[in-house]
């Protein structure tokens, strides 16, 4: 053999090289073993032979990238319709949240007293013993667990489903406007006879008819909601709350109104709505947030998920004041929050998404975090101190 | 980077620039492959560029991908298929299983000119009596080293039939040496010529 050249032009090594099956890698295996003098030349063929290759068509960089963009435009085109699809079943029924002022909380805070509103200090004025949720129908009380799903029915039925899927059936007073009182660290979920549904955030009561017989649908909301209106162009649905009432046209919105912010918020998610306060009406239109401050109503365009973020379980902040924050954790977990005078929670902002898990200390690690601060617990009292 | 490990970035990550890679890794490949079964430009990257949006797109899927080199050639392949059909409406498809051919190329910077020329014709030789489909597996096993499971899900046809038109392909090639090429001697020929 003179040389690798004998083995790189020859049939069956070339055959071997182009199909390797079990027995071909065995037979030059054993080649190899017996032939240990032809080791390099049967590497050096190897190492030729790979130099051979099928089907070479070259694309100039042009094509490759003309391609990609195409692909990229696609997709980004998908992505939009995905996105305008999301708008689309968020509009088909219409959303709403709530933040208004108001005199219902008298009840639920009359046993710790305001005076923590007056203190500088303390950024959650509510911490509230170990409440249900209630619903008040008639002269009934009825006590139902965190995070249950309240549905209306016909007749005046109501059926309960709590977080452990028990359900529960029940009969509401049909003539008198029903209250739902949902705590502070509590949430719940409340389907209206038309098929409205309701999300309530901690800290909210909401008063509705056990049927809407009228003209027009109407409810009362004390606290943050997050409406999806049942469409009924010929019965107009209208929130009230204490400085403002919202009616909706066909649309989807949000509504924050707690006596605690001194701002009430109303955030128009989709389609249309009309805000009426006792100086002025004003209509919104989607993606739109209308503020009410000592009865001046301000109207500016905001992104809405930071409003309702709540309703999935997170939080969602674009440079909101500390202080914002805590307030908003304060009333999920009904806890109070304490700080050092020379800490400016007012003035440090944060941006970013907190997801209220169950745990509240890694929900607190999370803020001392981006607001450079640390905490300390004590029950429903917690401490914010420089780090 | 290991085509794998490129591709397990990509499905967890999901980022353009991962995707940019893969894309990068086998766009002239997939085309290629394309004009070698025989479609024009113009559908080869019609194709590709439907390939690559899906699985952008499809990401839940892309899990189940055992091998994302098999994933890739069969979904173009048969996207391929699809297209032409829908271009051509009356003309009948499945010829398609048998026109794929083979170009053999030899880089040069590994082996010499007057080298590089004698193996390219003695491959082809080698290769010319194969069908399409033989020519097919053998391209996917030679260059994409693709197993028979995976070359079985690509020609739509069971593993061990992938395993047969293997063994009757080498057959065949044995056959036509021996009628058309009879200068050719056996490696236990030169080996004994030589000692």
């Amino acid at each position: 053999m003179k040389n690798y050249r004998d083995f790189l032009l020859n049939e069956d090594f070339m055959q071997w090289r182009l199909f390797r099956t079990e027995e071909q890698n065995g037979q030059w295996e054993k080649f190899r073993l017996e032939n240990p003098h032809f080791e390099k030349d049967l590497d050096e063929a190897i190492r030729r032979f790979n130099a051979l290759e099928m089907n070479r068509v070259s694309l100039s960089k042009d094509e490759k990238e003309a391609i990609y963009s195409a692909v990229m435009q696609n997709i980004r085109k998908h992505e939009k319709r995905k996105h305008r699809l999301q708008a689309w079943l968020a509009a088909t029924a219409a959303i709403l949240v709530i933040t208004v002022l108001s005199t219902l909380f008298v009840r639920l805070n009359k046993d710790n007293g305001s005076v923590l509103l007056t203190e500088n200090s303390r950024i959650v004025g509510e911490t509230l013993p170990k409440e249900e949720i209630c619903l008040f129908s008639g002269g009934d009380k009825i006590n139902i667990a965190n995070q249950s799903d309240i549905q209306l029915q016909k007749n005046a039925k109501v059926l309960i489903t709590n977080n452990t899927e028990a359900k529960k059936e029940l009969v509401l007073n049909s003539v008198k406007m029903n209250k739902l009182v949902v705590p502070f660290g509590k949430q719940s979920t409340l389907m209206l006879a038309d098929g409205t549904k309701i999300h309530i955030n901690s800290g909210t009561q909401v008063d509705f008819p056990s049927e809407f017989n009228g003209k027009t649908r109407e409810i009362h909301v004390n606290g943050e909601v997050f409406i999806d209106v049942a469409e009924d162009t010929k019965k107009p649905f209208i929130v009230h709350t204490d400085r403002m009432d919202i009616r909706v046209l066909g649309t989807s919105f949000n509504v924050s109104a707690y006596h605690d912010d001194r701002e009430k918020t109303v955030v128009l998610v989709n389609g249309k709505v009309s805000v009426k306060t006792e100086q002025q009406v004003t209509e919104m239109l989607p993606n739109e947030k209308v503020e009410l401050t000592n009865g001046q109503i301000t109207k500016e365009t905001v992104d809405v998920s930071e409003y309702i973020s709540w309703t999935n379980g997170v939080l969602e902040f674009y440079e909101t004041p500390v202080s914002e924050i805590l307030k908003k954790v304060g009333r999920y977990y009904n806890v109070q929050f304490e700080s050092s005078p020379d800490i400016p929670l007012g003035a440090r902002t944060c941006s970013g998404k907190l997801f209220l898990s169950n745990n509240l200390d890694s929900v607190m690690t999370s803020v001392s975090v981006l607001s450079s601060t640390s905490y300390r617990r004590e029950n429903n009292m917690i401490y914010i101190t420089k780090k | 980077m290991n085509t794998d490990l490129m591709w397990q970035k990509f499905i967890n990550e999901r980022d353009d620039t991962s995707f940019s890679l893969v894309y990068n890794t086998y766009v002239e490949a997939l085309y290629a492959y394309g004009i070698h079964l025989g479609f024009r430009d113009e559908l080869c990257k019609d194709a590709i560029q439907d390939v690559f949006y899906n699985i952008y797109v499809k990401k839940s899927e892309l899990k189940k991908v055992k091998n994302p080199t098999a994933y890739l050639f069969k979904s173009c392949k048969y996207r391929l298929i699809d297209l032409a059909r829908k271009e051509a409406k009356i003309e009948n498809i499945d010829s398609f299983d048998d026109s794929f051919t083979l170009d053999i190329t030899v880089l040069e910077n590994i082996i010499d000119a007057e080298e590089s020329i004698l193996l390219k014709n003695k491959v082809e030789k080698l290769l010319e009596c194969l069908s399409g489909q033989q020519r097919e597996a053998v391209y996917m096993k030679y260059m994409l080293g693709l197993g028979y499971d995976e070359i079985s899900e690509i020609l739509q046809i069971n593993p061990d039939s992938v395993r047969k038109l293997m063994y009757r392909s080498m057959e065949k090639i044995r056959q036509n040496i021996d009628n058309n090429h009879p200068e050719w001697l056996p490696l236990f020929v030169i080996l004994f010529l030589n000692f």
